[in-house]
């Protein structure tokens, strides 16, 4: 059968596939950026990493700071905004994909990226990092801003929630919308989670060492305990992600937990298949599974199986739930 | 609408809210169009052309190859599947057999003998009789489709889990038959294309507008969207309440609901007692509408089809006509995602007609209007525009065009409206029963009055209202009526009105606000009363789906005057 034009002239790298061409169109638009600004918790970390440690910085090359890399179309205005604040001389910015800019070095000092999705990983543009810091950072004393990101996951009561989003589709305008409601509980929803409704202690469940990871890493199926802090009920649990400067003289670290200050990434909210009716003392033993999809890279599968460790027979639940980050 | 915008999107049901809106539905999408939020695109797009088959026998069209089977048999008393089957032919045995039925009808032999399989035989029989012909791409379904009757009134017969099967049957042949002969296309195409023009790389408009629009329907294949719509209880409940209080006008009739989505305004007809409802969605939601009107018990009166209503012929069944076309077409300032056309389309070629011609049939909506309306918004344009003059010490103020130049989504609260036109009339009234797509793109003139002191003009802020009227159309009547009409509308027996604006509760429509690009120092203050002379020009966008405003606009007195455009795409 007959291919599209896409392969036809076959130089490389020269088309985008689809889903990459949406990828980078949706950085286009001025609202993202406007939002991820506006996000005091995240731009000030990595101004006060970089700011109150201008020893580390001075005189490197830096991989995003000195040479900036973005293959969106914002980065015409980025030139602009360096033009109109006088830094051209400084600053160098390519367009293209990392893995198919020629850098006018070919070894950086330091790289920098902003990188992290919802739930950490949705998005993967991970694997760029670390592809970038494979190619160009030096290997003795390369630095990476950040360096360390753990992912937590929690127990949480959000019945009245749950009725809104999930409940919904038992009936609406009088009519069963099962088919609708059996594919709103394979999505995970990125919204606030007040402390409040955190029922369990937060467990971490991987940390990635920027330094030494690999893209394999970012498939996984790990192990975690969440001990209940109360009587009450599980309806979903909640996911966020800390992120560390360890390269910092004073090491700057931000969270993105429902115990901290809003960022843009809010959390992500996996709504369990069961209601867990729990007691203070129990534990809710747990793997969380998560790997990219396999026709999009940037889209991810995850799986968690839970147990209700409970001497009582009555409330013994396990089960495991699949979603899709898309 | 799932990609990571989406997400941010329907965060905003957050307990913490960021936006300043009270009720409970999803924040705003900053201007964001529906196009961002489809997921990957497939490498082979769908292309628009229609499939005809023609008879083995006669110069008879018909729209799917099992179609033509069931023609075969009733007029010619030929049964292609029978003797497929009797004969056991193979693929290639196939092909010779349809190739020998058209050559043996183009001699004159409309009565070919069958009996004997050694009469097509011959390796001339693999050569096409017929150009393109759409049964030898066909072939394979041939197997699936059975042998089935029709009544006198063009239904097929047998229980309704026998019409159910033959239905979803008729559907999967044609698309199926879509798709090969699109294979076969482009492959003929890409051939000719690369032995022809080598060093063609680029991709040309027409490319990019099949590709925008397969995203287009893809956006509406997701959950998001329809809980959006569906939760938006003032359109939803608008079409249900117009429904419901107006069952004598859908009893016992014929309905189409073009653009079906979940199903939700079809299953509204089946419980209003509408005989039979044909919904039609080019978008993959449709197999979930169908699965929720099964489990509704509701499948027996819907007849769900996945296509572009211009690419059919007739409805299921062979249905030409019907009584009522209803649809939720409206986008961002109504016209955004360019959907009115296909409804027009649908009221052209399916609404029942009377001898003379005119309209027989109901249109749900029957009416559409635009609104207009002057703002003064200070906060919104420190925080959204005066923002990128400093972000932490750098001077990003490029970044403000795209404020500037799109027209902004967004329901902005009722003291940020300056000003109404006069008797809060709208500056154009469309009866749907009448417009063409040439109504859809105008020029208006129209007077804005303020009603409070302002500092400046900041921004206009676009709406539109729908009618729902019981009255069926008389056959005279004209696309673009008086905007007083809109009142007189509202208060006939069983009419259902609402409007999007800012003074109303937001739907998830919201407004379309312009916001007007003015440099620091040509402020002009303008106190109650102030008159505005003004212009409102729609007209398509550049992207298929997309429009383009522009507004002039003229103090009576003073110095504050302006023209601009603005996209929404």
């Amino acid at each position: 059968m007959a291919t599209t034009t896409a392969n036809a002239n076959g130089s490389k790298g020269a088309e985008l596939s689809h889903s990459e061409v949406h990828y980078f169109n949706s950085y286009n638009h001025h609202g993202i950026h406007e939002e991820m600004l506006k996000d005091e918790v995240r731009t000030r970390s990595y101004r006060d990493a970089i700011y109150n440690n201008k020893h580390i910085f001075k005189d490197k090359v830096v991989l995003d700071h000195v040479i900036g890399v973005d293959m969106s179309t914002i980065i015409v205005k980025a030139k602009e905004i360096v033009e109109v604040n006088g830094m051209s001389d400084k600053i160098t910015l390519l367009q293209g994909k990392m893995e198919e800019v020629e850098l006018p070095f070919q070894e950086v000092d330091i790289i920098i990226s902003e990188w992290m999705g919802y739930f950490l990983l949705y998005e993967s543009m991970l694997d760029t990092v670390l592809w970038a810091r494979d190619r160009y950072l030096r290997k003795d004393n390369g630095l990476i801003f950040p360096d360390k990101a753990t992912i937590f996951v929690a127990g949480i009561e959000d019945g009245e929630y749950k009725e809104d989003k999930i409940g919904f589709w038992d009936n609406v305008y009088g009519f069963n919308y099962a088919p609708l409601k059996a594919t709103a509980l394979t999505e995970p929803l990125v919204d606030t989670v007040e402390l409040k409704a955190v029922v369990t202690d937060p467990a971490a469940v991987i940390t990635l060492d920027l330094y030494t990871c690999t893209t394999a890493d970012l498939a996984f199926s790990l192990p975690f305990n969440m001990p209940i802090r109360r009587t009450d009920y599980i309806h979903a649990l909640v996911a966020w992600f800390d992120i560390e400067f360890s390269a910092c003289h004073k090491p700057v670290r931000f969270s993105t937990g429902p115990h901290t200050k809003y960022t843009h990434w809010k959390q992500t909210v996996f709504y369990l298949k069961d209601v867990l009716t729990v007691e203070a003392g129990e534990n809710v033993r747990g793997v969380l599974g998560c790997r990219p999809n396999g026709e999009n890279r940037r889209d991810l599968d995850i799986s968690i199986e839970y147990e209700l460790e409970t001497e009582d027979m009555g409330r013994q639940l396990r089960n495991v739930c699949e979603y899709k980050m898309c | 609408m799932s990609s990571i915008n989406s997400l941010v999107a329907n965060g905003g049901s957050s307990k913490t809210p960021k936006s300043d809106d009270e009720d409970d539905v999803p924040a705003d999408l900053h201007g964001l169009d529906i196009r961002e939020d489809s997921e990957g695109w497939n490498d082979i797009e769908e292309d628009a052309e229609e499939l005809t088959v023609k008879c083995l026998l006669c110069d008879d069209l018909s729209y799917s190859v099992s179609k033509m089977a069931d023609h075969c048999q009733r007029e010619h008393d030929f049964n292609i599947i029978a003797l497929r089957k009797r004969h056991a032919l193979d693929f290639y045995g196939s092909i010779k057999f349809v190739n020998f039925v058209r050559s043996q009808a183009q001699a004159g032999n409309f009565k070919p003998q069958c009996e004997d399989s050694a009469a097509w035989q011959d390796d001339r029989y693999l050569q096409p009789v017929l150009e393109n012909d759409a049964v030898l791409f066909s072939l394979d379904e041939l197997d699936d489709v059975n042998e089935t009757s029709l009544d006198d009134d063009g239904y097929l017969s047998g229980s309704t889990d026998q019409n159910e099967i033959a239905t979803l049957r008729a559907q999967i042949s044609t698309l199926q038959a879509h798709h090969d002969a699109y294979r076969e296309e482009v492959s003929k195409t890409l051939e000719k294309r690369w032995t022809e023009a080598p060093d063609r790389t680029t991709t040309t408009a027409d490319d990019e507008e099949i590709k925008y629009d397969k995203s287009y329907f893809e956006s509406y294949s997701y959950n998001d969207i329809h809980q959006v719509m569906l939760q938006d209880r003032i359109r939803t409940s608008a079409y249900r309440d117009f429904i419901y209080d107006n069952k004598h006008l859908f009893e016992g009739k014929t309905v189409l609901d073009v653009g079906c989505g979940t199903g939700i305004l079809s299953m509204f007809c089946a419980k209003a007692g509408a005989k039979r409802i044909f919904a039609v969605d080019n978008s993959a939601i449709i197999d979930k509408a169908r699965q929720i009107a099964a489990d509704n018990q509701l499948l027996q009166q819907i007849t769900f089809v996945r296509g572009k209503i211009e690419d059919f012929q007739e409805l299921p069944g062979g249905v030409k006509e019907v009584d009522i076309i209803v649809s939720e077409w409206m986008g961002y300032c109504l016209f955004f995602e360019n959907m009115l056309p296909s409804v027009l389309y649908a009221r052209d070629h399916f609404m029942k007609r009377r001898s003379d011609g005119s309209l027989d049939g109901l249109m749900v909506p029957s009416h559409c209007s635009i609104h207009i309306a002057p703002m003064a918004d200070p906060d919104w344009i420190a925080d959204n525009v005066t923002f990128w003059s400093d972000v932490y010490g750098f001077d990003m103020r490029c970044m403000m065009e795209g404020a500037l130049t799109d027209v902004v989504v967004q329901h902005p609260p009722e003291s940020t409206v300056a000003g109404r036109t006069k008797g809060q009339l709208p500056v154009r009234l469309w009866d749907l029963h009448y417009a063409k797509i040439e109504d859809l793109s105008f020029e208006t003139d129209f007077v804005a009055t303020l009603d409070k002191k302002i500092d400046t003009l900041d921004a206009w802020c676009i709406w539109f209202d729908m009618v729902f009227s019981a009255d069926a159309p008389t056959g005279k009547g004209s696309a673009i009526i008086d905007p007083m009409e809109e009142q007189q509308l509202a208060k006939r027996t069983g009419a259902v009105t609402f409007s999007t604006g800012p003074l109303s509760m937001r739907t998830h429509w919201q407004c379309g606000v312009c916001v007007i690009d003015r440099k620091a120092d040509d402020t002009h203050a303008l106190e109650s009363g102030s008159q505005l002379n003004s212009k409102l020009t729609f007209t398509k966008g550049q992207e298929s789906r997309g429009l383009d405003v522009k507004i002039n606009w003229k103090a009576e007195e003073g110095d504050e005057v302006g023209e601009q455009l603005w996209k929404l795409a």
